[in-house]
């Protein structure tokens, strides 16, 4: 039988690591294009005090860099030696667009990140600016093509199983690249992005403002992100409408776990905005319904149905013995190349493959399997309902809390009252963490939700797992978390010092020499 | 709008305290890659590498689970 140890210590470690580098993934993202905002302001006003504010959160921007970049190095590792069936099963796919990242983003990071430091002198102010632009979007395309290698795994689509290679193969590149799970996960996740670089710089900056130091500078900081932190925060909301809409159409059960949804309701599905999922009753008590949300949103329509759990696990169970038929064919197929009867019904099947593939963790010969044995793996397609149902709860509340907390920004902004009430700075700085835990359930939200499968419907993920022991694989996670331990701690030390430094205590703000008067503003009384 | 380069001393990251960044910056990049390269070299490169050749796989997928465990 599978060792179940090592599938669990294996996902534990690629958890932690991709958790701790999307600490860091989404301040890039997000701090990147507000450089760029602040910095474009400079360029057409020629205020010295623009400039200085983007060298200083520029400043906070490369040390997040420095201590991200190649954290999700430790990921790569794992694929070959906690995943490497994983990576020999779907690596023609999942490989294509991580080699992509590779060479198209990280080297425009990279370039551009040193030209951004050091440019400052060398570079005219247009150019500089460029720089800073092709910087943001350097960030925002390696985003674009580690989402798309996600979303095949969310919605495998443009690959097919060989059946000599005994792997999946691409078969349309534009299918993979214009994945509509991946256009809508990567607009939604960068917006996320946006959101988080937007508070760095609000509950810093409030911070300043509740200390009554750096005043102006705090007021310009704050005024930039909350307009750029209401446009990120409403876009969030409506593009992760976006991406459940898709999770819909292609992933049932995860939506149905959010849900709670135990049982197929008529259309249009009321949505669940508080209880507590039972899983052994199958039941949610104390439920608080509200009509209809779930079905319009689910399914932007008033008649289409959404299937419940038991439905979805009724229907994997007979995905289940049909694909113990092409399990069986492919067997035949494999020991007689020119067996046509087996071809031909394994291309009647092969489509529900993987899920004969879930029989592995619960049957000795998944081509013989009781149906006992395929109900108990029907079951398993089942992911962790209550973690899931408070994940999205939870990354729902703060997408909201995040609205008004910019909506209310904006107005202050726009009626020069940001320093006017002292608990509206000290809400906004300790609302820092929450688009990070927002961000971070959502991941939670997409990847355990996808459970049993690492591929969906393709390949269960405890079949993905290397011919590794349990004590190899601890060996290698405690290396991993004292690693990250070590730079989480390096990260925040350094990040404390230069933000309570701040411009003044760095000698950025106010300007040693008077600030030169402006020769080519455009924009007169641009503050 | 931008026919004139700024004047040399403009720039914070040229002051002491830039330049303190700047070797800080580099400092953590290097010893990140060092500690990359440790990771990789005592926790990584010991393990056995998976056999992913044909047959290996064929019956990681399509062996009954008992000769799966076997091979493990």
């Amino acid at each position: 039988m599978i060792d179940e140890s090592v599938v669990a210590l294996s996902r534990l470690q690629f958890a932690l690591t991709a958790l701790y580098h999307f600490l860091f993934v989404p301040l890039t993202m997000g701090l990147a294009w507000m450089l760029a905002i602040m910095e474009a302001v400079y360029v057409m006003t020629g205020r010295e005090i623009w400039k200085r504010m983007t060298q200083f959160w520029g400043v906070l921007f490369g040390i997040n860099f420095a201590m991200g970049v190649a954290t999700g190095v430790t990921m790569e590792f794992q694929f070959g030696t906690n995943w490497a069936y994983y990576s020999h099963y779907v690596g023609d796919i999942f490989g294509t667009p991580l080699a992509i990242e590779g060479l198209m983003a990280f080297f425009l990071e990279a370039t551009f990140i040193g030209l951004f430091f050091f440019g400052w002198d060398r570079l005219s102010r247009v150019k500089h600016l460029i720089v800073t632009f092709l910087l943001a979007l350097g960030t925002n395309l390696s985003a674009l093509w580690i989402l798309i290698a996600n979303a095949w795994m969310q919605n495998p689509v443009g690959s097919e199983f060989n059946v000599d290679t005994m792997r999946m193969e691409i078969t349309s590149f534009s299918e993979v690249f214009f994945n509509p799970v991946a256009q809508s996960k990567f607009v939604h996740t960068v917006s996320a992005g946006y959101v988080v670089g937007a508070m760095f710089v609000l509950s810093i900056s409030a911070w300043y403002l509740l200390k009554g130091r750096n005043v102006e500078f705090a007021k310009r900081s704050m005024t930039v992100a909350a307009s750029f932190g209401l446009a990120a925060a409403l876009s969030v909301v409506v593009l992760g409408d976006e991406s459940g809409y898709t999770v819909s159409e292609n992933q049932k059960m995860k939506l149905a776990a959010i849900e709670a949804m135990w049982e197929t309701e008529p259309a249009p599905a009321s949505f669940t905005a508080f209880g507590f999922p039972d899983v052994e009753q199958r039941k949610t008590h104390f439920a608080i319904h509200i009509p209809w949300v779930m079905g319009i949103i689910g399914t932007r329509s008033l008649d289409r149905v959404l299937p419940g759990i038991r439905e979805l696990v009724a229907e994997a169970q007979t995905r289940i013995a049909d694909g113990t038929k092409a399990y069986a064919a492919l067997q035949r197929l494999r020991a007689n190349r020119d067996d046509a009867e087996a071809r031909a019904e394994f291309e009647q099947y092969k489509k529900d493959l993987g899920y004969a593939l879930l029989l592995h963790r619960v049957a000795a010969d998944p081509a013989a399997a009781t149906p006992a044995q395929i109900a108990k793996a029907a079951a398993s397609t089942i992911p962790d309902v209550p973690v899931l149902f408070w994940a999205f709860r939870i990354m729902v509340a703060c997408g909201f809390w995040f609205i008004a907390l910019f909506a209310y920004s904006f107005w202050l902004s726009s009626r020069r009252q940001l320093d006017r009430h002292r608990w509206y700075l000290k809400a906004a700085l300790w609302s820092l963490p929450l688009p990070w835990l927002a961000a971070e359930l959502g991941w939670i939200v997409a990847e355990y939700g996808r459970q049993p499968w690492a591929i969906e419907g393709v390949l269960p993920t405890a079949l993905g797992v290397s011919s590794v022991s349990a004590s190899q694989v601890a060996i290698s996670l405690t290396g991993f978390v004292v690693f990250y331990t070590a730079l989480a701690v390096v990260d925040a030390v350094l990040m404390l010092k230069y933000a309570r430094k701040g411009p003044d205590g760095l000698g950025m703000w106010p300007p040693a020499a008077p600030e030169p008067v402006p020769d080519h503003a455009v924009i007169e009384g641009a503050r | 709008m931008d026919s004139q380069p700024p004047p040399p001393a403009y720039s914070w990251f040229r002051s002491r305290g830039g330049r303190r960044f700047g070797r800080e910056f580099a400092a953590i990049v290097l010893l990140k890659l060092l500690a990359l390269i440790l990771l990789w070299f005592f926790c990584i490169r010991p393990l056995p590498r998976a056999d992913t050749a044909p047959p290996a796989v064929r019956n990681h997928l399509l062996a009954p689970a008992s000769e799966t465990a076997h091979d493990r």
